[in-house]
């Protein structure tokens, strides 16, 4: 889960990071008196989950209370990139000096969270990663150890940080950062830029946190922020009935329904190895009912782009004569494009009994991974 | 042989009591496994399927010398209930769930990582099965047949599917393993392959990876220089699109590409081992090397 920046940065104050000081804008009810308890010049900032707002027009600056509303009045509850604003963060302009890149996140090698930092921050971290590597510093943190004063001197050390003063906030925000990082869960925590002032302060201008899924539990408070990320029409139509939809490819014309995720990939795999191009695929997940089955097909036959649909399961839990009847029944109720069925495992037979017994024309049985992708790409002709 | 797990190991469940655990033993027991104990707190005493319940692993292990558990506990209790076992002596830890914090398992892992006769399996996983012997875990154990290879899986339908081919061909396994879907598995492919790589039963490995993470590239590095029988592999996801989950929480390529498929082929061929296309692929090249 991927919290709003002034969510980000209401934890960060919550654990001493400093940011600036900004009013969050969430109706436009007493909009002139909220944005007057804060000095301009400003920067107003749209609230969404997506990057690169500022090169989509998402920040803009004000000079006064005045100018601050009126851009809030066009931004307030409007669509921008794939959301629609529910929130704006207005802050005050800051006098910078220099601008570097904090986050710590897990090493996927040693799978211990490593602080990242760099003093060329301010643009996205990927460009650094390809332009300038060696500017990029990395400290792992054992979490049998934790993070630990010999950390942070190192740390300040591979950045060649000179300034007592710098060295000793970067300490600090790294140990403040380090400890939201693992109460929170988090996957990542991000600041960029970290702004170092005129008057020799560091302050958080931006931050990015993301929580782990399956931790949210944890957190109450963030419950109550209730967080979703922007979905398009057929992943909120799955996720309401509890499926996963993924979109795979905007030229792709085949869907592909199956029951774990490894089959759903191999299953993407064969359709690309064969020469076509796979659109969208859900997820049954485990021991799907006939009427699930149905409501999947229904799902995935919205999609004007789907020109077959690929059902390939192969059944543990899952029951293939519950796969075949809930096929037959989407087939019967909205004469879906052509489907290509391969049954496999639990209760095989019977269900390439029931398909063959129905004999329906847009029906065809397929009985090898590779013969489905084949009988997919003619029926997609 | 066999590795990890046979008919004499004595095995525990972990949350025996509830809805799927009371269900799987039944299986397991069917099976062959020798189940010994169950473990649920505050139901010490009770009995399922004829299997003593005890209140903690310590006693059950006391009573009855259990060495190996599985876990049918819920994925907010799995980091209590894997600490419990380890912290008993437990050498074998399978743990089915699926959605186990991240966190908790970056901890199983470091606390793992200096005991190299502990296995943690998974989570998200669908256990440990050596065909024939003993299971531990809720696989359906009739697509399986004794036989000679090796098989670690990332994905449990890419391994049931693989797994039936071999047996509708007539090619048996020794020990197969589910090291789960997540970001952070307990134990992953490089720990399992010196067992394999030592057990006279096995004759060929098969591992069946996808994309995220970087396990296979390391079992790629000690492949190379510690593994001398055939290994195949499949990986999956090669036209995964990046940036996104799926299915799997561990299933991802990154924005920049890590974790990408083409990454962890060309490590493994690199390494000397074959890349399969397909589950059924996978069948071909066995029977070149067997």
């Amino acid at each position: 889960m991927k919290l709003f920046e002034y969510q980000g940065k209401i934890l960060f104050n919550n654990y001493g990071i400093n940011t600036p000081k900004s009013v969050i804008v969430e109706s436009l009810d007493n909009l002139e008196e909220n944005l007057a308890n804060i000095s301009y010049p400003s920067m107003v900032k749209v609230q969404v989950l997506e990057g690169g707002r500022g090169k989509a027009g998402g920040i803009k600056g004000a000079d006064s209370p005045l100018e601050a509303a009126n851009l809030a009045k066009g931004m307030l509850g409007k669509a921008f990139k794939s959301s629609t604003v529910t929130a704006l963060l207005v802050e005050e302009k800051v006098d910078l000096v220099e601008e570097y890149y904090l986050a710590i996140t897990l090493d996927s090698e040693s799978r211990m969270p490593v602080i990242i930092f760099s003093k060329s921050g301010g643009i996205d971290i990927e460009d650094i990663a390809m332009n300038n590597p060696e500017e990029i510093i990395k400290v792992l943190i054992d979490p049998l150890i934790g993070l630990k004063n010999f950390h942070l001197d190192n740390l300040a050390k591979k950045a060649d940080i000179k300034d007592n003063e710098i060295k000793k906030q970067l300490a600090e925000i790294v140990r403040a950062l380090y400890k939201l990082y693992v109460d929170y869960d988090a996957m990542l925590v991000e600041i960029n830029p970290l702004m170092k002032l005129r008057d020799n302060t560091l302050i958080a201008a931006d931050a990015k946190v993301e929580i782990d899924d399956s931790a949210v539990f944890r957190h109450a408070d963030l419950l109550d922020w209730n967080i979703r990320m922007p979905l398009s029409q057929f992943e909120r139509m799955a996720q309401q009935v509890n499926f996963l939809y993924i979109d795979i490819n905007d030229n792709g014309n085949v869907g592909v329904i199956s029951n774990g995720s490894g089959m759903l990939m191999s299953c993407i795999d064969w359709i690309a190895r064969q020469g076509g191009q796979v659109s969208c695929a859900l997820d049954l997940g485990g021991g799907a009912t006939a009427e699930r089955v149905a409501q999947g097909i229904k799902i995935i036959n919205e999609n004007p782009n789907v020109k077959t649909i690929l059902i390939s399961i192969f059944g543990g839990i899952t029951r293939c004569n519950e796969i075949a009847e809930g096929i037959i029944k989407a087939y019967d109720e909205i004469s879906p494009v052509p489907i290509v069925a391969r049954l496999d495992g639990t209760n095989k037979e019977q269900g390439l009994e029931l398909l063959l017994d129905a004999n329906r024309e847009g029906i065809n049985i397929a009985y090898s991974l590779k013969d489905a992708a084949d009988k997919v790409l003619k029926a997609s002709e | 042989m066999s590795i990890l797990i046979d008919k004499s190991t004595r095995l525990l469940v972990q949350g025996i009591t509830g809805r799927e655990g009371h269900f799987h033993t039944a299986r397991m027991l069917e099976y062959g496994s020798n189940v010994v104990a169950g473990v649920t707190p505050g139901k010490g005493g009770t009995q399922i399927e004829g299997v003593p319940v005890f209140d903690s692993v310590e006693e059950a292990i006391k009573e009855t010398k259990a060495k190996a558990a599985v876990l049918f506990v819920p994925p907010k209790f799995t980091y209590g209930a894997l600490l419990e076992s380890m912290a008993a002596g437990i050498k074998l830890v399978v743990t089915i769930a699926e959605g186990v914090p991240i966190k908790d398992m970056r901890q199983i892992f470091h606390l793992n990582r200096a005991m190299d006769d502990v296995f943690v399996v998974g989570p998200n996983s669908f256990g440990v099965i050596s065909p024939g012997k003993a299971k531990a875990g809720f696989m359906d154990h009739n697509i399986y047949i004794e036989g000679p290879v090796g098989l670690m899986s990332r994905s449990a339908t890419n391994s049931y599917e693989t797994v039936n081919e071999m047996t509708k061909q007539g090619i048996g396994q020794s020990t197969c393993i589910g090291i789960g879907g997540d970001v952070i598995p307990g134990s992953s492919f490089s720990k399992f392959l010196p067992l394999f790589e030592q057990d006279e039963q096995t004759k060929a490995i098969v591992m069946i990876g996808e994309i995220g993470g970087v396990d296979e590239e390391f079992a790629a590095e000690y492949i190379k220089n510690n593994v001398s029988k055939p290994v195949i592999a499949y990986i999956a996801g090669r036209n995964a699109p990046k940036g996104k989950k799926m299915g799997h929480a561990g299933a991802i390529i990154s924005a920049s590409g890590a974790g990408s498929a083409q990454n962890k082929i060309a490590a493994l061929s690199a390494a000397g081992v074959q890349i399969a296309e397909s589950p059924a692929h996978v069948v071909e090249l066995l029977k070149k090397v067997l």
